[in-house]
């Protein structure tokens, strides 16, 4: 009698699956990133300036500053592990089509994710192509897969 | 298995670094920036007065509620940073409850404290405006109109003319007294304009303590006419004419800092707000409910 035999093959990430690990990506950068400035960002939401431009900066400031540590976990976290907490959570990996993750690779691919709109707009491109890449993506020569068991 | 291991660590140590930056940003940023500058903090009081925010649309309240603004100037007298108070008063009074309530509020704060009355700054709105240490209004603004009021729709005779009737049944024979189904008899409306006089006479009371009157000013306002600015000026009711921008200016001066940052507190309304105040209403209440309910506010006692 044959034994079944059993191989494990990468194919792109299912949406639903990437959609759940950016929100629980999210939901982690609120809480370390955007909750120590919960004070100020208070006093922003209930105090608007008349005659000064402080108030402005400073909220540009904690936004700058939120957007740097935002692309700093993307960036680092996949460039290190291929995983963000989501993604280790979803178990999807971000692989290079053409060998290993380049820190420029994963520089470019996460330009767009501190920013919802902007990233919804490069997420259109991945429903006109077969290879589920959103538009950076394809630049960076990247892509994120998961493993499927498979009978042999 | 170790790879799985380090990611995890990796991960814990890529979120705490970032909890640190934000962290020490977030200190960095209170400390010098503008919540340590000197501000004059501006609170506006638009719309009617009432216990709490009630009415208006999916966005916004159609009363102003005193719970909120007492807990801003509460706020706002604990911070050293703020110089002055400015009401931005823009409302026809509203409750007399609400209304003493703020007055009685603005009354023990430690900072200066100023009313600048933009349209209108009438009844229980004036009442809040003179428990601050000046009174200033545009030349056009109203104001005054110390008195107090408790006019309601009666429906008994539209009532008898479609045929419905209104089953009386209490225990206590003044219980329904104002119901808007039934007149009012002559012991009832003597009781009812008895307690109004009382509510009149704290209120006069109150305003002519603050604004120390004579009594024959008190003679004057107390017909519940309202006054223009400049009549109002006249009459000892407010301090300067000018208008918001002068009035800053003068804000600014009185406090001996020119450079004062000019804080205004929004009204602010959560989006869970917005849906704890809709969702009862659109499901939990019919149309004919509301309107009782909003007929049923406008019976309440008000200093408008």
């Amino acid at each position: 009698m044959k034994e079944a035999k059993f191989f494990t093959k990468k194919t792109p990430a299912k949406f639903w699956k990437r959609v759940v690990a950016y929100a629980f990506d999210l939901t982690l950068i609120n809480l370390v990133a955007v909750y120590p400035f919960r004070d100020s960002l208070e006093q922003y939401s209930n105090y608007s300036l008349l005659l000064s431009s402080s108030a402005d900066g400073t909220v540009a400031t904690i936004t700058f500053i939120v957007i740097l540590l935002s692309l700093f976990y993307f960036i680092f976290m996949e460039y290190k592990t291929g995983q963000t907490f989501g993604k280790m959570l979803m178990k999807i990996t971000t692989t290079s089509t053409k060998g290993t993750l380049t820190l420029r690779q994963a520089v470019i691919r996460n330009l767009t994710k501190p920013f919802p709109i902007v990233l919804s707009i490069d997420t259109l491109y991945m429903f006109f192509k077969r290879t589920h890449q959103r538009l950076l993506e394809r630049f960076s020569q990247t892509e994120v897969v998961e493993q499927q068991w498979t009978l042999a | 298995m170790d790879t799985r291991i380090n990611k995890w660590s990796l991960l814990i140590i890529v979120v705490a670094l970032m909890f640190i930056v934000a962290s020490l940003s977030s200190y960095l940023i209170t400390n010098t920036n503008v919540a340590s500058a000197d501000t004059i903090l501006v609170i506006p009081l638009n719309g009617p007065i009432g216990i709490d925010n009630g009415g208006g649309d999916l966005f916004s309240s159609s009363t102003v509620g005193v719970d909120g603004i007492i807990k801003q100037l509460r706020e706002a007298d604990k911070n050293p940073n703020i110089k002055a108070i400015v009401l931005e008063i823009n409302s026809p009074g509203g409750s007399a409850v609400a209304s003493a309530e703020l007055a009685y509020t603005v009354k023990t704060l430690n900072k200066t404290t100023y009313a600048v009355i933009r349209d209108v700054g009438a009844s229980g709105a004036y009442w809040v405006a003179t428990a601050t240490d000046k009174i200033i209004a545009s030349p056009m603004s109203i104001t005054g109109s110390v008195g107090v009021i408790s006019s309601y729709l009666e429906f008994s005779n539209l009532f008898e003319k479609y045929g419905i009737d209104y089953e009386r049944l209490v225990a206590g024979k003044y219980k329904d007294m104002g119901t808007p189904y039934k007149e009012l008899t002559a012991e009832e409306r003597r009781i009812m304009e008895r307690k109004l006089n009382d509510i009149h006479k704290i209120f006069l009371q109150d305003v002519a303590v603050n604004r120390k009157l004579t009594q024959q000013q008190i003679n004057k306002i107390s017909t519940g006419e309202f006054f223009l600015g400049t009549e109002a000026k006249e009459l000892g009711l407010v301090d300067v004419l000018l208008t918001k921008e002068q009035a800053i200016t003068l804000i600014k001066q009185e406090i001996n800092q020119p450079n004062a940052h000019v804080v205004e507190k929004k009204e602010q309304t959560s989006f869970l707000d917005v849906l704890a105040k809709q969702i009862p209403l659109s499901f939990g209440r019919g149309f004919a409910a509301e309107v009782l309910d909003r007929n049923n506010q406008e019976m309440g006692i008000q200093a408008r």
